[in-house]
């Protein structure tokens, strides 16, 4: 009686540790490939901005805090309460009907999304651009051109992702869509003209 | 001969006379007989305590709203009984023995716009017969006819029973009549139209058809109302107190948008709109109507706005501006901005007062990088009618003095007044210079992308350097208005061109000298540190 319950347990647990490590596994996989993923993306975007302004040179702002992003899908998951204030957050997010974004904003994606919050800085040795300079926290950009991008955040079959995108006064969240193992902008959501904050400087 | 013949002439002369005088008399024996019917008309509404009081009647509104509702055993959809009617707006008639009561109905899927009332009229034991009423005239063709054409107007109406579920056809030759105004007490309320009098139907002449038995004392005669089928076997008709009485009670095509508008309300929105003054409820109807196609749609600005209202947000309906800020002393601020008087303010107010079509919503939150304010450029709404919005960051309002806020909300409002000019499609009719902004809010919006938005956003900030003076001098304006001291008006400058940190125009316009004269003037009052000369909500 005593060894049938040993053997169960003996095979519980083993059962467990197999789940166990494919999660891990998974897990890691899927942290491994979204972080060579977050550098694809980003250097995408920093190639982009340097070529509307290939005179001048780019700061790149070190803290890839995403935040903002997260912020917004947590809006639109609260908002799935109400189908009418669901409806009038999407307009004013610019989230129109279509596949892509049926695919990102709905309730199986949420969870996954806001979980991957981030804040931390940007390995500039990973960025393949010229002329790119890294800003560091607080310093002062009077004059400077200044870029800031987010880590992004995917969704769970990883084929688009979310980053959010700031450049002079402009800023909004960019969809990606990932087609034959490369990253296309899709659309812009969320687009802002910033009135950025000025910062005091001694004279 | 000559006497015979003037004996002659007179006599055809008063036989003449008595003639006319005779035709005379018939032409106007029906208005003479009608007023002295002796009947109260008066407006009457279905909310009023006193209408509320009747029991019967309430009942029978019951009955009726079931019977619309389809809550009662319908078993198809009826497309007869498929109407809203206004409850509000109807005519109380009392003649010596009983009453009714009449209301106008609209149809979102009208066939025809024929006038049509639901008509409550009053039984011997106090309940009411319900009956639906067509008039082969439209609301529009009203007008047109006189009075005493609609005096001698006969024609042939139908009336449905809906309280005895069976529907009774009520054949009527029915006689409009003119009733004087005003019977002014009771429950009035407030009346649009002529208040000289109104019109009236005496049905005088009626009979229940298609083999059904009516109810009792319908119709004109009681012997008629009884009679079973038997077509149009008119009862004795038309004695004083014993018709029908009904009046053509009528809603206009603006009567019918406020009132499909009313229908899509919430019953804590409905609630909260019958508080409202009349003044308030005029300016939502304004609203209503300017928007049309998008009422009841939670993008429409009145309905944002409602929302807004009854969470306590400040609604200027007048301005059509939200102030959806929570924090009570910085929007006393924001709203402030709309009372300064200068060039700059007066044209953002006739922008978004006197338009119909563009709204403002000024509101807090959290901003990305906490950065002051934000304008987005997202058309919310229709390009019929569509709101700016506008949000200030919480942290910054913590902090920054009232002289910053002004600064920062003039600043988003030249955002607000471009996007106007290119949606309206006036931007390059106010200035030709403005054809390379026109056509970077074209392709942003084409396709809204970073490689479409950085164009739109340089192009933006440098169309604001023609309001730089003037907002300027709006803020020297209100620093006058508000007595803060030392501010001059290259302080006023120097604060205007602060808001203008980060953007190719600041580093373009400004010498390196000005640029720190101005971020650092920004800087200070954003963050109220000294030499600050506004002062910051506490």
């Amino acid at each position: 009686m005593n060894k049938t319950i040993y053997h169960q347990l003996k095979e519980l647990l083993v059962s467990s540790s197999i789940l166990f490590l494919t999660l891990f596994m998974l897990s890691f996989d899927f942290f491994v490939q979204t972080e060579n993923d977050d550098y694809l993306i980003l250097n995408k975007i920093v190639s982009e901005v340097k070529n509307r302004n290939h005179k001048k040179p780019i700061y790149i702002e070190t803290n890839n805090n995403n935040e903002f992003v997260v912020l917004i899908i947590k809006n639109l998951k609260e908002a799935q309460k109400n189908e009418i204030v669901l409806d009038s957050l999407k307009q004013s997010y610019n989230i129109d009907d279509n596949i892509v974004f049926e695919t990102i904003f709905n309730k199986n994606e949420y969870d996954l999304l806001i979980s991957q919050k981030a804040n931390f800085n940007w390995n500039m040795k990973k960025i393949n651009t010229e002329n790119i300079y890294l800003k560091k926290n607080n310093e002062i950009n009077l004059g400077k051109l200044v870029l800031t991008v987010s880590k992004p955040i995917y969704v769970k079959n990883n084929n688009y992702a979310l980053v959010y995108y700031s450049f002079k006064s402009s800023s909004g969240i960019i969809v990606y869509e990932k087609k034959e193992n490369k990253w296309i902008q899709f659309k812009m959501i969320c687009p802002m003209l910033i009135q950025q904050k000025a910062k005091y400087i001694k004279q | 001969m000559k006497k015979t013949l003037n004996y002659l002439f007179q006599t055809v002369f008063v036989l003449v006379f008595i003639l006319f005088a005779s035709c005379e008399k018939e032409l106007y024996e029906q208005p003479i007989q009608n007023s002295e019917r002796n009947l109260i008309v008066k407006e009457v509404s279905l909310k009023s305590e006193i209408s509320k009081s009747n029991s019967k009647l309430m009942e029978a509104v019951n009955l009726l709203n079931q019977e619309i509702k389809g809550e009662t055993n319908r078993v198809v959809y009826d497309s007869i009984l498929n109407f809203y009617f206004d409850d509000e707006r109807g005519l109380y008639i009392e003649s010596a023995d009983k009453h009714s009561y009449t209301f106008p109905i609209f149809r979102t899927n009208a066939t025809d716009n024929k006038i049509e009332n639901v008509l409550f009229d009053q039984k011997s034991d106090g309940g009411y017969n319900i009956y639906l009423v067509k008039y082969d005239i439209t609301k529009d063709e009203l007008p047109n006819y006189t009075k005493e054409q609609l005096e001698l107007l006969h024609k042939e109406y139908r009336a449905i029973s809906v309280t005895n579920r069976v529907r009774l056809e009520l054949i009527c030759v029915e006689t409009q009549s003119w009733v004087s105004y005003p019977h002014a007490e009771g429950d009035l309320v407030g009346y649009s139209g002529n208040n000289l009098g109104h019109w009236v139907t005496t049905s005088s002449e009626c009979g229940w058809v298609s083999g059904n038995t009516g109810p009792q004392n319908a119709g004109g005669g009681d012997s008629a109302s009884s009679s079973a089928g038997g077509g149009n076997s008119g009862g004795g008709g038309g004695t004083s107190g014993s018709g029908i009485y009904t009046g053509i009670s009528t809603l206009s095509p603006d009567d019918i948008i406020i009132k499909e508008f009313i229908s899509t309300l919430t019953p804590e929105e409905l609630e909260w709109y019958r508080d409202q003054t009349e003044e308030i409820k005029n300016l939502i109807h304004e609203l209503v109507l300017n928007e049309p196609n998008s009422v009841g749609t939670p993008q429409s600005f009145i309905k944002d706005a409602i929302t807004a209202a009854m969470q306590g947000v400040d609604v200027d309906f007048n301005n059509h501006v939200i102030f959806g800020i929570t924090k009570n002393c910085q929007k006393e601020i924001v709203k402030s901005i709309f009372s300064i008087s200068s060039p700059f303010t007066n044209l953002i107010k006739q922008t978004f007062s006197l338009n119909e079509k563009v709204n403002i919503k000024i509101y807090n939150g959290v901003n990305p990088g906490g950065n002051p304010a934000v304008t987005s450029p997202i058309i919310f709404g229709t390009s019929d009618n569509y709101t700016i919005n506008i949000k200030l960051d919480n942290d910054y309002l913590d902090t920054a003095t009232n002289l910053s806020i002004v600064a920062v909300v003039l600043h988003e409002l030249v955002h607000a007044y471009l996007t106007y000019l290119y949606i309206s499609g006036t931007l390059v009719a106010t200035d030709s210079e403005y054809n390379t902004l026109q056509n970077a809010f074209m392709t942003f919006y084409n396709n809204m992308t970073p490689d479409t938005f950085d164009p739109l956003d340089n192009e933006i900030h440098n169309a604001m350097d023609n309001f730089m003076s003037n907002m300027a001098n709006s803020i020297y304006n209100y620093s006058a208005a508000n007595s803060i001291a030392d501010v001059d008006v290259q302080y006023c400058i120097d604060l205007a061109w602060g808001t203008m940190t980060g953007t190719s125009l600041f580093e373009d316009s400004l010498s390196n000298d000005q640029q720190l004269i101005s971020n650092n003037t920004a800087a200070n009052e954003q963050d109220n540190l000294p030499p600050a000369k506004g002062t910051p909500c506490e």
